[in-house]
């Protein structure tokens, strides 16, 4: 044996005793330096102790610390530099989440291969976003059941299963239904035999032995719900509103049944487990009710979104299923029809409900070249349209993706509120069992202090302090949706009272981001001239003549030949006229004589910031034409509501400062910033934020991703575009100024809908324990009807909430 | 397509050429930016004297 055989059973090799082998998948490299950029990335992150990324198999094998390392950090670490992670995401429905169990599944989920999870108590469902080389949907199913949850569905967030939500929550109302159909009838029946007992029609024995009979099943059928979670919590060394429920029903139901036995002295009261037991499902049942039309906005999205479209193939219209829908095929929408796809019209035209996407009512006249989206409707007309995008990547599907994720928006009080609630189950424990020890050590009967004990557990109401957030966000987020607002992250809600700047990109935001005829001079036949010479081209000056003569003239004859000269401008025969129409360079191409009256005029609207083309006839300059990119008409005002709420509005913008000066000037903004690169803009963004304060810029979130990032606030302007890859923590669907306004009175609303629910169920709470300890003299509540009012304190915040949903902006 | 010839080289070109200019109202179509900018210094001598094959830049 050589000593190379020797050699090489030797292995050598780095061991980390207490290391985890990871593997990342990762996106977006292209050379070594990609994969050397990413591994210091990796490096970077904290309980990391090796990292290799191979740019042959787009992976990275990474030895963590499990004690320390966290996904997210790494995930932020890999973005940072570029790059992303290969990540998939799951919704997962459960039975039930209650807003004190939402801290419980996030620590149960805190688990290898897990980068985010997304805990969601008003529809019940907890998204989780993970790495797939690392678990799947079994793994995380079986963590998720241990921790005492039933999973019964999981959505993976494609089109087919838009309406998850609803269906997780219309299991929880049906469970519910079936709890009621036993729990109502024998609670009514307990309370006509208590009052045949009172007034004496039937023994006082009978009627003990009668209700024991019949608040059984309520206890342990109706009840079960209330018991298993508190099972589930205590597994999970918590305690929430099940626990209470069946500290609270079960302490007088036991009670009941060892004065039944004569263990003790005293009265029955079954009745009193039994009513909270219905009372409190009743409540459920109107709360799961409304939140159902909390997030609404989401669901009729959803449900507007058609599954099949007419595709025309070889000449044949065939119906196929959405997912076989790609593009460039050619989709066919007759009138009243739903438009399937995302795409530009190729032929008929017709008028089209957008409202789904604007809240605008009147539908919009689109014609061959313009754009039209999923999800909305064909009011008019007949369209032929070329499919650029559908299924899960079309607009709409995307907007209903993020419109989930936005209904899961955490704000920062939600943390504090939710540690409250975590130890406020504990305290109303010790407040009840204090009740009972008050009440017998003052010599009270014992049934006296089991009853007050029980009013103390059961009016106590954890859930209305946990629902307070998360139900106003949902509201908020929703009724956002419904003005065409996509709010994309709780910071944007949080910060928006103390705007102080908003800094508005020029091209496409400020201005409509296309070429318009501002005015025309010299022959009166110049601009009928330009559109039939312009009536080949594509270019959106071209566009914007032909659109403006065809308002004038209607139709306009085609030329007989066409040819465009670059750096220069087309020329055209028609008629026996030459005609072309271009620069100044076409001018001496042509050498063509211009009256000095046109030039001073082109010049002063060169000057003003303005494109101006010249309109050649036979070697005669006839005419020229000024061509801007206007304001939005909405725009004036919107800048002076933005002052009138004592908010500085800005212009940055990369064109030149004159034409920057005559659109601000127009407007009546003060602040222009013009010449700036992308990334200029984002350092100038910076010097305004710490200069003034909170800063929002709005562009384009595509173009101005930069400046976007680098605002407190990024507001981008979406219509129609892909916004799963745009920026902005805010993104406008329809490019509606106004909407800013509206963002920014909504979020004031939703901030303050927050604050009063949290205000009032930290105030129903104070003033309603005291009175269920028996602390005010005078005053009892019977615990069911405390069981009563804590059924109606969720409502009332889901109430509060709904309020929201509906209110004007 | 139709096809025109380069008044600089005199190679058949066509129409759909991107190396184009106009001089005196019509459109003149080149081979190459070496044509159109030779053609640009000096229209008049290449239309009076006829192509005179690739011009040599330096």
């Amino acid at each position: 044996m050589g000593i190379n055989d020797e050699l090489s059973k030797v292995s050598i090799g780095l061991r980390f005793s207490n290391g985890r082998e990871v593997h990342f998948k990762i996106i977006g490299m292209h050379c070594a330096t990609c994969s050397l950029t990413v591994q210091k990335a990796l490096l970077s992150v904290n309980g990391v102790l090796s990292a290799s990324v191979s740019l042959a198999n787009d992976e990275a094998v990474v030895i963590v610390d499990p004690a320390v390392f966290d996904y997210a950090k790494a995930l932020k670490a890999v973005q940072g530099v570029g790059y992303d992670i290969y990540r998939e995401t799951l919704t997962f429905m459960l039975k039930g989440l209650e807003p004190e169990e939402v801290n419980t599944i996030v620590r149960a989920l805190h688990a290898p291969g897990v980068f985010s999870v997304v805990p969601n108590p008003v529809n019940h469902t907890v998204t989780i976003t993970y790495n797939p080389l690392e678990i799947d949907e079994g793994g995380l199913r079986a963590i998720i059941e241990n921790a005492g949850f039933k999973v019964i569905g999981v959505s993976k967030g494609g089109t087919e299963d838009f309406d998850v939500d609803r269906k997780a929550v219309e299991t929880d109302l049906k469970d519910i239904k079936a709890k009621l159909t036993v729990a109502i009838p024998l609670t009514a029946l307990i309370f006509l035999l208590e009052a045949l007992s009172i007034v004496g029609i039937i023994p006082g024995a009978l009627y003990a032995i009668a209700s024991f009979a019949l608040s059984t099943p309520v206890q342990f059928y109706s009840g079960m719900r209330f018991i298993r979670g508190a099972v589930r919590a205590f597994r999970n060394v918590t305690a929430n509103m099940d626990t209470l429920v069946t500290l609270g029903t079960l302490s007088a139901y036991v009670f009941s049944v060892l004065v039944l036995t004569h263990v003790i002295g005293g009265d029955v009261f079954f009745d009193s487990s039994a009513a909270i037991i219905t009372f409190i499902l009743i409540g459920r049942y109107l709360e799961t009710r409304l939140k159902l039309r909390v997030g609404s906005t989401m669901r009729e999205l959803a449900r507007l979104y058609p599954r099949s479209a007419r595709v025309v193939r070889s000449g044949v219209e065939t119906l196929v299923s959405i997912n076989e829908v790609k593009p460039g095929d050619i989709v066919v929408i007759k009138e009243g029809e739903v438009i399937p796809v995302d795409g530009y019209v190729d032929g008929g035209e017709g008028y089209v409900d957008e409202s789904v996407m604007t809240g605008e009512p009147r539908p919009r006249h689109k014609g061959i070249g313009d754009l039209v989206l999923a999800g909305t409707i064909l009011a008019r007309g007949y369209l032929r349209i070329k499919v650029t995008r559908s299924g899960e990547y079309a607009f709409i599907a995307q907007v209903i993706k993020q419109a989930r994720q936005a209904q899961s928006l955490r704000l920062p009080i939600q943390s504090l509120v939710d540690r409250i609630a975590s130890y406020f189950t504990w305290f109303v424990i010790s407040a009840g069992v204090l009740t009972f020890m008050a009440w017998y050590l003052i010599g009270a009967p014992i049934y006296m202090a089991v009853l007050h004990m029980a009013s103390v557990l059961v009016i106590a109401c954890p859930c209305a302090l946990g629902l307070a957030t998360p139900i106003s966000v949902v509201a908020g987020t929703n009724n956002a949706l419904k003005h065409g607002i996509l709010i994309r992250e709780s910071r944007a809600i949080e910060l928006s009272p103390g705007i102080k700047v908003v800094a508005f990109d020029k091209t496409g935001t400020l201005t409509r981001g296309r070429f318009e005829v501002i005015s025309v001079f010299g022959d009166e036949k110049t601009l009928y001239y330009a559109a039939i010479a312009e009536g080949g081209s594509e270019h959106p000056i071209a566009k914007a003549i032909l659109e403006r003569a065809r308002e004038v003239y209607g139709e306009v004859p085609s030329a007989e030949s066409y040819d465009s000269v670059p750096g220069m401008g087309v020329i055209t025969q028609w008629n026996g006229l030459t005609i072309g129409v271009g620069n100044e360079k076409l001018i001496k191409g042509f050498e063509a004589r211009i009256n000095p009256e046109i030039e001073n005029k082109a010049n002063d609207s060169v000057g003003e910031g303005f494109t101006v083309v010249y309109v050649i006839v036979n070697n005669e300059v006839s005419g020229a034409i000024a061509l801007g990119d206007s304001p939005r008409p909405e725009a004036p005002m919107v800048i002076s509501e933005l002052r009138r709420m004592n908010i500085i509005p800005m212009m940055l913008t990369g064109d030149n400062t004159e034409a920057a000066k005559v659109v601000a000037k127009k407007l009546g903004i003060d602040y222009v910033y013009s010449g700036l690169m992308p990334d200029e803009k984002a350092e100038v963004i910076k010097e305004l934020r710490d200069k003034f304060g909170i800063t929002v810029m709005v562009g384009d979130g595509v173009n101005d991703a930069v400046a976007l990032k680098a605002a407190d606030i990024g507001i981008a302007m979406g219509a129609g575009t892909d916004i799963a890859k745009s920026v902005g923590d805010v993104v406008l669907l329809d490019s509606d100024l106004t909407k800013i306004l509206s963002f920014i009175k909504l979020s004031r609303k939703i901030l303050s809908n927050i604050r009063f629910n949290i205000l009032y169920a930290f105030m129903y709470n104070v003033v309603l324990i005291p009175i269920a300890a028996g602390a005010m003299p005078g005053l009892t509540v019977r615990p069911e009807w405390a069981g009563l009012a804590m059924a109606l304190s969720s409502i009332t915040v889901t109430l509060n909430a709904l309020r929201l949903r509906y209110s004007h902006v | 397509m139709s096809k025109a010839i380069d008044p600089v080289c005199g190679m058949e070109v066509d129409t759909s050429t991107q190396y184009k200019t106009i001089y005196k109202g019509k459109v003149y179509y080149f081979c190459s930016p070496m044509c159109k900018r030779a053609f640009e210094a000096n229209p008049e001598y290449y239309l009076t004297h006829g192509p005179q094959g690739m011009p040599h830049e330096h």
